[in-house]
């Protein structure tokens, strides 16, 4: 059965073809299946999607940058979560048409993006690489480009003076670009993907080496861009920064989707995989004598200040350690999981 | 949810036709560029996009450190007609074949050309190696567009990178000779400055395809064909100069020199020229076409 929307949907092992109905809810789970005749029949429709993929891939000569991907996004604010080198840049660039699939088929607003300038008007694109025209200030890059969206020069400036205002950088678009720092080179590279309002953003790392003062300014850019009614895909390798910008998010590893619906779920689903849970305390044997009571610790590893505990139900444990620590009156000075980080996540979903 | 300038082909991804099944309620599954559309947006939007483009491409060549070296290089070699106004007494080589000398030999054969192997093969290698490129193929601006636009603005500033110092040149000769400034003189000023600019449209049109189709190579490959073809095959005297762009700015300089003068008439030779150049242009647009920009 096809799940909806807000399920997660599960890649790392696609099911076995099984034609049925579909029923419009999720290309990831109605198309992957079928064959290209099989998915006319059925009556998918790319238009419905704001990035719709089916079996997409992309070769880099023997290296593997996408594999067999479909996936469907709809409107509003969609991480693309994944470690680096996972693949996110690889679909950012085939969604704006920079980089051609080796095989499957892509849809962005319903067409086709590769030279496809009419669809690039609609889309705007802020890339990974810090890189820059030397010579230009911050409006003169922002500007520029909006020119190039057939906007005459006094529209442009003004427009760009609206997007570079909107990101908090106008008292700075006069200086060089050579002179911004990293936040500020990040958010003139946002303004010019928003100067045209364009109806789909693309925001390839946009929190890549920010300062915190920066990533809480690009956050709330994008947190505009969603009230006004703009679809946006955020690439990130960092979970909990795309936890505070949405809970759509589509998770990515080494090419392939592992995952696509809400965080929550996701989240849900890895809470009920065995955790490490280190906890930090002056007397481990003690507290590891209360731990071993409970059926869902598995395994107890004791050092001289940490108890490393294994627990088949994260959640159960995390609920139970504050009371025991509070009927027996154990010191603790910390709690930390590895298993609760993004790699946890792929680690999880890749290996079960 | 059909857009403007996008109509419906049924063709699946085997490149066959749509299957009956769907042919129905939901046939506007699969969309695709609608030629004429597209060049509608193009005509619109020319004005806009192809002055900015025109500008960003000028400016690139301005505050490359290569324009730099190249004008100091003119500047430099205005010694030459500096040190002959000096010590012209009016014996030995006159003003106008100073003038033909210096175009000839030290702009055309040499500076004119060398500049733009450089800028040429440049001219998306760079944008490409910077990432910079990005910035402008994400935005709506065909491929076309973008070679034509790059090609033109490159033209353009490589033109009047080296108009400044033959002007120059020209002038220190000029207050030195019997002839007037509204002489003849005048007219082959006029005329070696029409040569100039389209040997840096044919030339610079050719190392811009090299630059696309050679890549890495590209500055390698342009330095050999510079050097070997340019230069040597040129000069022989078999049919095989005909292929070389040295043959036919000779061929329509208006003082003969270096022997290709009268062969082929200034018409068939511009035309060689501008053809050279159109076709690059067309081979560059479709080799960067279907390049990925990473």
């Amino acid at each position: 059965m096809a799940p909806g929307i807000g399920q997660p949907v599960m890649m790392a092992q696609p099911a076995p073809a099984q034609p049925g109905p579909a029923t419009a809810a999720h290309p990831a789970a109605q198309v992957a299946q079928y064959s290209w005749q099989a998915v006319q029949q059925y009556h998918f429709d790319p238009a419905e999607w704001v990035v719709a993929t089916w079996g997409l891939s992309k070769w880099y000569g023997m290296v593997l940058g996408l594999n067999n991907v479909t996936l469907g996004i709809r409107s509003g604010v969609t991480g693309l979560l994944g470690p680096n080198g996972a693949g996110k840049s690889t679909f950012m660039k085939l969604v704006t048409g920079q980089i051609r699939s080796s095989q499957g088929r892509l849809w962005v607003l319903g067409e086709e993006p590769r030279n496809n300038t009419r669809l690039k008007a609609r889309l705007g694109y802020c890339p990974e690489q810090d890189s820059f025209y030397p010579w230009m200030t911050g409006l003169q890059f922002v500007e520029y480009l909006a020119r190039l969206n057939g906007m005459s020069v006094q529209e442009a400036g003004s427009a760009a003076r609206k997007a570079i205002a909107s990101v908090d950088m106008t008292a700075d678009q006069n200086r060089g670009l050579g002179g911004y720092s990293k936040g500020m080179r990040q958010r003139i590279k946002i303004a010019q993907s928003i100067v045209h309002e364009p109806e789909l953003v693309i925001l390839d790392e946009p929190l890549g080496g920010t300062d915190p003062l920066a990533r809480v300014r690009i956050m709330e850019v994008i947190s505009d861009l969603e009230k006004a009614g703009r679809k946006v895909l955020i690439s990130s390798h960092v979970l909990h920064e795309v936890e505070r910008m949405t809970e759509n998010i589509v998770l990515i590893h080494k090419g392939m989707l592992l995952a696509q619906g809400n965080l929550h779920d996701i989240r849900d689903l890895i809470d009920r995989h065995p955790h490490t849970v280190m906890v930090s305390t002056p007397d481990p044997r003690r507290l590891g004598a209360e731990l071993e009571k409970l059926d869902f610790v598995t395994s107890l590893t004791f050092l001289p200040d940490q108890l490393t505990v294994r627990t088949t139900a994260p959640e159960r444990f995390y609920r139970e350690l504050p009371r025991i620590i509070a009927r027996t009156g154990i010191p603790y000075t910390g709690l930390s999981s590895p298993d609760d980080n993004l790699n946890a996540v792929f680690k999880y979903l890749t290996e079960g | 949810m059909q857009g403007p300038g996008v109509r419906v082909q049924g063709a699946g991804p085997d490149g066959r036709g749509q299957g009956s099944g769907f042919r129905g309620q939901n046939s506007g599954y699969e969309k695709r560029i609608d030629p004429v559309a597209k060049l509608k947006d193009m005509i619109k939007y020319m004005p806009t996009k192809g002055r900015t483009l025109v500008e960003m491409s000028v400016k690139n060549v301005l505050y490359d450190r290569k324009t730099l070296v190249f004008f100091g290089l003119s500047m430099f070699l205005l010694v030459i007609p500096g040190y002959w106004a000096y010590t012209y007494d009016g014996t030995g080589i006159n003003g106008l074949g100073l003038f033909v000398m210096i175009m000839m030999l030290v702009y055309l054969q040499f500076i004119v050309l060398y500049a733009c192997l450089l800028f040429g093969a440049s001219l998306f290698a760079e944008e490409e190696e910077n990432k910079t490129l990005t910035y402008l193929t994400s935005r709506p601006v065909s491929t076309f567009e973008l070679v034509v636009y790059k090609y033109i603005g490159f033209v353009v500033s490589v033109f009047v990178m080296f108009l400044v110092p033959l002007l120059l040149t020209f002038s220190i000769i000029a207050t030195h000779t019997s002839y007037s400034l509204t002489s003849d003189f005048m007219f082959e000023l006029g005329q070696y400055i029409g040569l100039m600019f389209v040997a840096i449209a044919a030339w610079g049109a050719l190392f811009m395809f090299f630059g696309v189709f050679f890549k890495k190579y590209s500055l390698m490959v342009g330095l050999l064909y510079a050097l070997l073809w340019e230069t040597f095959v040129a000069n022989i005297g078999t049919s095989i100069k005909y292929a070389t762009v040295n043959y036919y700015i000779r061929s329509l300089a208006p003082v003969p020199f270096g022997g290709a003068a009268g062969e082929t008439p200034w018409g068939q030779a511009l035309a060689a020229m501008i053809g050279l150049a159109v076709v690059c242009i067309l081979l560059t647009w479709y080799f960067q076409r279907g390049k990925d920009y990473n």
